[in-house]
């Protein structure tokens, strides 16, 4: 068993000696002296072990401020990612906003641009018989419709208006085969007239034989009845057939209208008569 | 109020002629705005069409045309058609359909399906008819298979679904020519008809 004055005075001896080799190493007026021989591995063994303790306290120190700053990364970041995420909500309302004013701007524009006046309607029912292309507009006379006015949307013509009742209208669409709408080629100016067929497509008829028409070209109307000015687009041709002997081209038109998803349309009031 | 067993009968008559008048009014109008939700491309169901054939296999050829002239009239008001032409082919269709149930004497789904297929050709053949000529003969017989064909067969399901769920438990009655014609012979309608 140890007797507990021999510790203390231990503990005394190496308090002691730890000063005194502290002053004998570090102190600036002691290192210019002469160190006995014994001091300066001792010195030396304690500068390395500073050192390695210094370097392992700085390690230490370096991760834990990355790890906090690594923290404050993950927080600052969910942050960002919020505003991220709130600009991008931003954005698409945006988005929204500018796709309604082009949507509205091109609306004014195209009723600007004609030289008919014309009024909103909608569309409230199809063809009840199933077997013709048409469809009901909320106009009728109550609101001035009266027959063979022509409608349309903005991507191009939708059809006639061939009944009217006080407040509704029948619209005969273009892509029947009792329609029919005088209209011009865009590009070679030359003039037919466009008829539905029973595939509920159109169809340019009466071009002259020498027609340079071809796939792609625009069809437009010709203004040449009062129901529709001219100028409004119809659609465009996808298939030529010049077959031999025939009286004029076969020309196949798809109508740019999108005619199966109608929900309002404008209609036009029939050109005064020149 | 009617009491007992005549009076009874009479009640379920008058509630008949309710259903059937619902039926015929309500036609067009459902028609025009529900038909493109439930097309199936091009093809939607002939909802008049079916509701006149059916209205004559339950009663007499008198109250058939008459069912099928007011329905066929407001087809012809309200569809793009121009002239009489559903006015002319909806009553002689509903005569036609009302004598063969009267011959058949109770309808069978066979019957249904080939009375519905044929009255939806008919329809469609003349309307094509009716229109304008067709100029190309690959546009007709593209138009029979892609249009027609598809018309018929949609119209065919439906009243296979209808006879199903209704015609099979309740079978047109096993009466005489006049008898059937009770539409406008009951008591209530009597005044007003004759």
């Amino acid at each position: 068993m140890a007797h507990p004055a021999s510790g203390s005075k231990r503990a005394w001896l190496i308090a002691v000696g730890v000063v005194v080799f502290t002053a004998v190493a570090f102190l600036p007026d002691w290192q210019q002296r002469p160190v006995p021989v014994v001091v300066r591995p001792l010195a030396t063994a304690y500068g390395f072990a500073s050192q390695t303790v210094a370097s392992a306290v700085g390690w230490v120190r370096d991760t834990w401020s990355h790890y906090v700053a690594a923290s404050r990364l993950y927080d600052a970041n969910a942050l960002l990612q919020a505003d991220v995420d709130r600009l991008a909500s931003e954005r698409n309302a945006l988005l929204e906003v500018a796709e309604e004013n082009r949507r509205l701007t091109a609306l004014l524009d195209f009723r600007a641009a004609l030289p008919a006046s014309s009024h909103g309607a909608r569309v409230i029912g199809r063809d009840p018989s199933r077997w013709y292309q048409s469809v009901t507009i909320d106009r009728g006379s109550h609101d001035a419709a009266v027959t063979d006015m022509g409608v349309a949307v903005p991507r191009g013509v939708v059809g006639t208006v061939v009944k009217v009742f006080p407040s509704v209208s029948v619209v005969l669409l273009i892509t029947d085969r009792q329609s029919a709408v005088p209209a011009i080629v865009q590009r070679t100016r030359e003039q037919g007239i466009i008829e539905g067929t029973m595939a509920g497509r159109l169809r340019l008829k009466y071009l002259p034989p020498s027609s340079e028409i071809r796939e792609g070209d625009v069809i437009l109307t010709s203004g040449l009845t009062a129901s529709f000015p001219k100028g409004l687009m119809v659609g465009t041709v996808t298939r030529v057939d010049r077959a031999e002997g025939a009286l004029y081209p076969e020309v196949e038109v798809v109508p740019s209208a999108a005619l199966a998803a109608l929900e309002e349309v404008l209609v036009y009031e029939l050109a005064p008569a020149s | 109020m009617w009491e007992g067993g005549h009076g009874e009968r009479l009640d379920t008559r008058l509630g008949s002629r309710i259903v059937w008048a619902t039926a015929l009014i309500v036609a067009l109008p459902v028609q025009a705005s529900l038909a493109p939700i439930v097309s199936i491309g091009n093809t939607a169901p002939d909802i008049p069409l079916l509701v006149v054939l059916f209205f004559a296999f339950y009663h007499g050829p008198m109250a058939s045309a008459v069912a099928g002239a007011a329905v066929g009239t407001a087809l012809d008001l309200f569809a793009a058609g121009q002239g009489p032409f559903y006015l002319a082919a909806y009553p002689a269709l509903a005569v036609l359909v009302s004598a063969i149930g009267r011959v058949t004497a109770t309808v069978r789904a066979l019957t249904v399906g080939a009375v519905v297929a044929l009255g939806s050709l008919a329809i469609g053949v003349g309307h094509m008819v009716w229109g304008p000529p067709v100029e190309h003969a690959d546009e007709l017989l593209a138009w029979f298979t892609a249009k027609l064909a598809s018309q018929a067969l949609y119209d065919t399901a439906l009243a296979w679904t209808l006879y199903v769920g209704w015609v099979w438990r309740h079978p047109p009655p096993r009466d005489g020519l006049g008898e059937r014609d009770e539409f406008f012979s009951a008591r209530r309608l009597q005044g007003l008809i004759r």
